[in-house]
């Protein structure tokens, strides 16, 4: 069904009317969260928690950064918590447009930061599976090579799993330029996949 | 996920317990200081707002009180910010005040009490004020002999007798006396006590 929607725009307009009209699993948290109902943060958060992290985690290849920036959305939607207009979709989509400003924020201090070369960083105990906390050499290199718009498209479409008009609604674009973005944008991640995997072979 | 990018499959990842734990505390936290913050702030912008608005409020109304009056203190303790502005304004607004309080009819020692004070605080060169003191001073003076001569004018002889004196009148004349002569035997004294009781009255009146 989501081919569909990318390979023929039409039926795909006509198959989003559909599911716009079926009731989101965030629907009845919303009222909650407007009230800052404790309860309803947590069921929103065990809802979505995952699709956050691995979202953040793609865009960063960092996950305990991931973790953080994931924490700070929630403590963002404290904040703002009266100001979530809508339904479940749209709670969804702030949630997952706030842990893309996170991503760009975290790129802006990375950019500030002094790099540090390799040889430089000690060969510290590992507390935990280094191959798990970060991505593969190769997988990252590629995803490091797309612009950050074709990255945040191609990772809430492929690995968040999301509609392409939801990915409009958290990128800020219309239907039509989000189609075409992501199609340019996984054109692209096969290039690099391939080039990128061609070289270590 | 999509079986068109396998690769991507490594970037989905789960959240474990400790994370989770780790977040929903900092959600609670969040929520919780949230709930005192809004509440304190709420608190203080009220009494804000009450003093804000009861301030000018109450010095507004005590700007016409005299001494005696409700709000009279307010309006001396707002003194200093006038005096700010114009610094002859308290020597001004205590000769406004023994004005004020001679045409309220209020009791001569308030009256001269609050002289003494609004020459403490009037100065050699502010004659003008010093000269309306003088003119209050004055007409309490005409006012306290007006009353005498009315008091004295009711014990007159041929007058009638006016009703508040009926009380005096049988301590002063004894029963077997007749009354034709009761004028002339006790005019002297009277008088006298006549014109205290007269000046009692007006000042239980006026307290």
């Amino acid at each position: 069904m989501l081919s569909l929607t990318i390979n023929f725009p039409t039926l795909g307009v006509w198959i989003t009317g559909l599911t716009e009209t079926v009731p989101h699993p965030l629907d009845g948290h919303v009222a909650g969260i407007r009230t800052r109902s404790e309860v309803a943060f947590r069921a929103v958060y065990d809802a979505t928690a995952d699709d956050l992290i691995s979202f953040a985690f793609g865009m960063l290849g960092d996950r305990k950064t991931a973790e953080d920036v994931v924490q700070q959305t929630f403590v963002e939607l404290v904040k703002g918590a009266h100001k979530i207009k809508g339904d479940g979709r749209s709670l969804r989509a702030w949630l997952f447009k706030s842990v893309r400003f996170g991503c760009l924020d975290e790129y802006r201090r990375r950019s500030r930061r002094p790099e540090i070369p390799h040889e430089a960083i000690p060969d510290l105990p590992v507390d935990s599976d280094p191959l798990f906390d970060h991505l593969d050499p190769s997988l990252e290199a590629a995803l490091n090579s797309l612009n950050k718009r074709h990255r945040t498209v191609v990772l809430l479409r492929h690995v968040v799993g999301m509609s392409a008009d939801e990915v409009a609604t958290v990128i800020g674009s219309t239907r039509r330029a989000t189609y075409a973005v992501i199609k340019r944008a996984e054109a692209r991640l096969r290039d690099l996949l391939d080039e990128y995997r061609d070289a270590e072979s | 996920m999509s079986n068109r990018f396998p690769e991507l499959e490594q970037i989905r990842i789960t959240v474990d317990e400790t994370t989770r734990d780790k977040h929903l505390v900092a959600v609670s936290t969040a929520l919780r200081a949230r709930e005192h913050g809004s509440r304190g702030r709420g608190r203080v912008l009220a009494l804000a707002l009450v003093l804000a608005l009861l301030v000018p409020v109450m010095a507004l109304a005590a700007e016409n009180t005299v001494p005696g009056d409700l709000l009279y203190p307010i309006k001396r303790a707002m003194e200093p910010i006038v005096q700010v502005f114009d610094s002859d304004a308290p020597a001004q607004r205590r000769v406004r005040e023994i004005e004020v309080l001679f045409e309220r009819d209020a009791p001569d020692e308030a009256i001269v009490q609050h002289v003494d004070v609004a020459r403490d605080m009037v100065t050699d060169d502010q004659s003008a004020l010093s000269d309306r003191i003088d003119r209050v001073i004055h007409d309490l003076e005409m006012r306290r002999a007006h009353r005498l001569a009315a008091n004295r004018s009711s014990d007159n002889p041929g007058d009638k007798k006016p009703v508040q004196d009926q009380s005096v009148v049988p301590v002063d004349v004894p029963d077997e006396e007749g009354e034709d002569d009761l004028p002339s035997s006790t005019t002297p004294t009277t008088v006298e006590e006549t014109n205290d009781t007269t000046r009692r009255d007006d000042r239980v009146r006026d307290g």
